[in-house]
């Protein structure tokens, strides 16, 4: 009796222990249903009128990059996406929309980055880390000082004196602070005055500045334009300049898988802007409202801009570095980069596509290295990007065109000192006795190559003039 | 009669000019911001945008662990955005804006309503007080006014300062830039100095009153009794 009594007993609780594992299964699965049918909101923040973002921003956006790679199995197996894209100005609106919840990746350039890691850095609960880079110009391309093109300033030094504006606490800032100081000027030795992009280069159109410091691609839109010259570029600081992607360390934890989707979008970004950068510049110039011919400079093969999300250590010192210029201008509360900076999500992206994320991110591109030997160009209105193996055969071209009247869209050289991309109607010329020639960024560099080759310094059209015999 | 009370009963005895007045001081602030601009930049708003501000609250609460980083965010949140947007370049720079901040509204609604409250206790001030302690009144009210309202502009001008800012204001009165920036540390303190230059005028208005309509009291009093 007893043993039967036993058996029961244990039969019965073994039956309240099967229910209850049956019940805590049942609850189990209700859970996991609940948040697989989750509908997950994706807030980006990007800038449309920032050429650097435009890989992790504007052309994921347009052709559904991320939409491409966002996982939909395992934990996401039935779960929706809403992707909300907000384009800005700047990025300071974006931090802002980031502490409000209302964003969850933002997309900006490496001062305004900085601001965003430092501001969320200072809340007691929030944070944000950098995930991945979008782009960059080794020699700090992408920043640069501009005058009235009829303005007898040729050089950072001639700007004692005279007022220059640039957006406070934008990266050109730190350019102009940092290329001052190379220039042995202070602050107080030039008007600096605080002016947005916009204002900066209507100003310069108007000849109401007398020069302004701006990112791009207002520099070269004012360049297109022909209201403004350059008389010192990014490059000459010898910082580079870059652009990168945060997002909010609760979203990248809770959705670690969207973060490397996104890495991925930006890769394939990259990828498109190679295969095809002119057709790329046309179809950007519809989204943005940019000039083609402008964002061509930066995409195009030589171009300024060199795609590429790894998060290399140059740039964590670069970033250390401009860290202190914002610091040093009380603009930036203090930031702990090794708790920022998290390379875990652009590591697995790049594992997904099968790449070496160490090889890559030991990649770094010299535009004086990279772009020796690339051909002039010129974008034909017709027949497209032509191509020339030599300068003096380039101006012989353009010679022609203008001669039967052919319309020219763009014209393309490299600086001699930098290897950087320019226009070929703003850079200067030198023809050496023997017939060839070099272009130059700035008259100073051009006037010193002449009287060391004992060449003659020409402008484009003087160039032009040269070899349309 | 206490402070309070005369307060309350200068109010209650003009409440059509005091609910006026505290109105159009409220709008005339907020359209002073706009005529300063369009003196300044030259341009009339040309877009407004209206914000689900409840749920974004909602958005801000759930999104932020620590109370204390929520205050501050939800302080910054925008209910309408008033600008200009310059179509020169790309498809569009919002190159100057106008935020209406909740928190912000309620703050330019209360010395609204100080200024207001002032200007009837000074009316009422002439049979109590002399011309000087009148014009004493009258100018605290004003800086009081001035100080606060320059503290709590709410302009942001592209890039420069992406979220409204007070220094703002400072620059497109003409101040230069680097000062701007160099006194926005203190604009709380300026704010606090203005809403206690209000508050500390009214009471004093209202303290001369009080002690008026006692002795005032008294003298019926022991009149009454003689």
């Amino acid at each position: 009796m007893s043993q039967g009594r036993d058996v029961r007993s244990a039969f019965k609780r073994h039956a309240r222990q099967a229910a209850a594992l049956c019940l805590f299964g049942a609850f189990s699965l209700a859970a996991v249903g609940a948040a697989l049918a989750e509908t997950i909101t994706i807030g980006i923040g990007h800038q449309s009128m920032c050429t650097d973002t435009y890989a992790g921003g504007i052309i994921v956006k347009e052709l559904k990059l991320l939409e491409k790679r966002l996982p939909h199995s395992g934990r996401y197996a039935n779960a929706t996406y809403d992707i909300k894209w907000d384009d800005y100005a700047s990025g300071g609106p974006i931090t802002n929309q980031m502490l409000a919840g209302k964003l969850d990746i933002g997309v900006m350039g490496d001062y305004p980055v900085i601001v965003n890691g430092a501001k969320f850095q200072a809340t007691a609960s929030l944070r944000t880390i950098l995930v991945s880079s979008t782009g960059y110009n080794l020699r700090g391309a992408g920043n640069a000082i501009v005058v009235p093109t009829s303005s007898n300033i040729y050089s950072i030094a001639q700007l004692k004196g005279h007022s220059v504006s640039t957006p406070f606490g934008s990266a050109a800032w730190g350019m102009l602070i940092k290329a001052l100081g190379d220039a042995h000027l202070s602050l107080t030795d030039v008007d600096l005055k605080n002016q947005a992009p916009s204002v900066g280069a209507a100003n310069i159109a108007a000849g109401k500045i007398d020069a302004h410091a701006d990112f791009c691609p207002w520099s070269e839109i004012m360049e297109y334009r022909g209201t403004g010259r350059k008389i010192y570029d990014g490059s000459q600081t010898g910082v580079p300049y870059l652009h990168g992607v945060v997002v909010r360390k609760d979203f990248a934890e809770r959705y670690p898988e969207i973060v490397v989707a996104f890495i991925e979008a930006i890769h394939d970004a990259g990828e498109w802007l190679k295969h095809n950068p002119a057709d790329a510049a046309a179809q950007l110039e519809k989204w943005t409202g940019v000039e083609k011919e402008v964002l061509y400079l930066y995409y195009s093969r030589g171009g300024h801009l060199t795609i590429d999300p790894t998060i290399k250590p140059r740039w964590i010192d670069t970033l250390e570095f401009d860290h202190d210029v914002l610091a040093h201008a009380d603009l930036s509360p203090p930031l702990n980069f090794k708790d920022w900076v998290d390379e875990q999500y652009v590591k697995k992206a790049y594992a997904e596509l099968g790449l070496d994320y160490g090889a890559e991110s030991a990649k770094i591109v010299d535009p004086l290295v990279a772009n020796r030997g690339l051909p002039d160009e010129i974008w034909h209105a017709r027949d497209g990007i032509l191509s020339y193996p030599t300068t003096a055969a380039f101006l012989k071209a353009v010679a022609g065109f203008e001669a039967t009247g052919a319309k020219i869209n763009a014209t393309y050289v490299y600086d001699h000192d930098t290897g950087l991309k320019l226009f070929g109607k703003t850079a200067f010329y030198v023809r050496e006795p023997d017939g060839t020639y070099s272009a130059f960024l700035r008259k100073d560099a051009a006037d010193a190559f002449a009287s060391k080759t004992g060449g003659k310094v020409l402008t484009f059209t003087q160039a032009i003039a040269g070899q349309a015999s | 009669m206490t402070r309070r009370r005369v307060i309350a009963q200068c109010v209650r005895a003009h409440w059509l000019a005091w609910t006026a007045m505290s109105v159009g001081l409220f709008l005339a602030y907020y359209l002073a911001q706009i005529v300063i601009l369009y003196l300044r930049l030259g341009h009339l708003p040309n877009y407004i945008a209206l914000y689900d501000y409840p749920a974004n609250i909602v958005g801000i609460v759930r999104s932020t662990p620590a109370v204390s980083d929520m205050i501050p965010i939800i302080l910054n949140e925008w209910l309408l955005e008033i600008g200009y947007m310059n179509y020169e370049y790309g498809h569009g720079i919002a190159e100057w804006t106008l935020a209406l901040l909740p928190a912000k509204l309620v703050l330019i609604a209360i010395s609204a309503i100080l200024v207001s409250t002032n200007v009837l206790l000074l009316r009422r001030a002439r049979v109590s007080c002399s011309f000087a302690k009148r014009r004493f009144g009258a100018g605290a009210t004003g800086v009081g006014a001035l100080t606060f309202g320059l503290a709590n502009i709410s302009l942001s001008w592209v890039v420069c300062c992406a979220a409204p800012n007070w220094v703002v204001g400072l620059t497109l009165l003409g101040l230069d830039s680097t000062l701007s920036f160099t006194l926005e540390p203190l604009g709380p303190w300026i704010a606090l100095a203005g809403i206690a230059l209000l508050v500390g005028s009214m009471f004093s208005l209202a303290g001369r009153q009080s002690r008026m309509l006692e002795t005032a009291l008294r003298r019926e009093t022991a009149l009454e009794a003689a």
